[in-house]
């Protein structure tokens, strides 16, 4: 390109009209490398003085050329400061990227240490969850007997609670006794702090025994099958199994020592 | 949350083993608790009150000695299947919690847990105004526990057998 003005330039000088643009071609574009483009700049003002000498060979007025001469001169100087600038803003984006590499380096050995955790945890985990698992199947089968089996004693004891009823009340039926006399005729609903079937009873009405001594007897059956202890030191020990069945701090758990 | 807890909690939320744990230990500590007492005379002396308490007789002695002479080999029978229940449920097993049910007097009927005496209710839906008298049949339920914050899942294997007000009050009454 710079062969080209020159020879542009001496071409319309020798004789052809030129145009200032021409005589005076404009400054090359930033490279975007500031050395380069300084370089470019000095090339172009030794060619435009060539070319003022030229020019004044030419006929080309003076003064003319002085203002191009410190109109270039003043680009060269900012272009000097931008190339300075650009350095500078270079040097610290450097500075920047060395900055965030070494942090991402960092990051890196950081996830590198987690996933290693990670790896450690889930095989414990594998490890805990295999041997608790073998746990599990010992612990819940040792049920001896099946549900079946114990519906089958429920409803034996159901057969004997109703066989007692029912012999209790055919024998009371058998009964010359008085049979309190000063409290028959009640109305059941007339005494709501009194049990129907206590009431029914009284009204010497035997429909209502059976079912009475079947409830007695019943409760009293519940009473033994859910004592947890028989005496005062054993019974204890029911708010402790309550707590255990919900508080979770099994010693399994306790013993993984995750 | 740190990877180890939210491990820890990932397996926690798997595993439940609270009942295998605490049943365990229910079985084993209830398997060398002192044997219990007894308890035909005290049996026999609650059916007595409750004879007394209907008036049919002069005094609390007479009404035992009737109970006493007439069902004294049930009542044996009966004490030693509910000992023999008390020793399944405490210790024999341990894949949920067992337990006899029973529905006090004038708790209301309700059907998903109870069963009428004297049949199926019949008649326009009037499930919770009936009144239950007494309970002729005991049912049976079990629970498993969750552990660890898990939640308790009920279960009834046998409804209980109850009799209701309605049946047995007399027509006008």
């Amino acid at each position: 390109m710079t062969q080209r003005h020159r020879f542009m330039v001496l071409n319309r000088g020798s004789g052809a009209q030129a145009t200032p643009q021409d005589r005076y071609p404009p400054m090359p574009e930033p490279s975007g490398r500031p050395e380069a483009d300084a370089e470019e700049r000095r090339v172009g003002i030794a060619r435009s003085e060539e070319a003022g000498g030229l020019s004044r060979a030419a006929g080309v007025p003076e003064g003319s050329l002085d203002m191009r001469w410190d109109h270039v001169q003043a680009r060269g100087e900012e272009e000097k400061r931008e190339v300075k600038h650009k350095g500078d803003r270079l040097g610290r984006l450097g500075h920047r990227i060395r900055k965030i590499i070494g942090s991402a380096e960092g990051r890196t050995e950081r996830i590198r240490a987690m996933e290693e955790l990670l790896k450690q945890t889930e095989e414990l985990l594998a490890a805990r969850s295999a041997e608790l698992s073998g746990t599990q199947t010992f612990l819940s089968t040792t049920d001896d007997l099946s549900e079946v089996e114990v519906l089958g004693i429920v409803r034996e004891l159901n057969e004997n609670i109703y066989q007692v009823a029912v012999k209790l009340t055919e024998e009371w039926e058998m009964l010359e006794s008085p049979r309190a006399t000063s409290q028959m005729d009640v109305d059941p609903t007339s005494q709501p702090h009194i049990p129907t079937l206590v009431q029914l009873v009284r009204n010497r009405d035997p429909t209502g025994l059976t079912p009475l001594l079947q409830s007695c007897l019943c409760f009293q059956a519940v009473n033994m099958t859910s004592s947890w202890g028989h005496d005062r030191e054993s019974a204890v020990l029911e708010p402790i199994y309550q707590q255990l069945s919900v508080s979770g701090e099994h010693c399994i758990i306790c013993s993984g020592g995750v | 949350m740190s990877i180890v807890s939210s491990a820890l909690a990932a397996f926690n939320s798997h595993v439940v083993e609270g009942q295998a744990i605490s049943a365990r230990w229910r079985s084993l500590t209830r398997r060398y608790l002192p044997r219990p007492p007894p308890h035909s005379a005290l049996l026999a002396e609650r059916l007595a009150d409750v004879l007394n308490e209907t008036g049919s007789f002069s005094s609390a002695q007479q009404s035992l000695e009737f109970v006493q002479a007439t069902a004294l080999e049930g009542i044996g029978s009966i004490i030693r299947l509910s000992l023999r229940l008390e020793f399944i449920f405490k210790v024999e097993v341990a894949s949920s919690d067992m337990s006899v049910l029973f529905e006090a007097p004038g708790v209301v009927f309700d059907d998903a847990k109870m069963t009428n005496d004297f049949g199926p209710i019949s008649g326009p839906t009037t499930e919770g105004l009936y009144r239950i008298a007494g309970t002729t049949e005991v049912g049976v339920g079990k629970s498993v526990c969750g552990g660890l914050g898990g939640i308790r899942r009920a279960e009834i294997l046998l409804k209980t057998k109850v009799v209701l007000e309605k049946d047995v009050v007399p027509c006008g009454k």
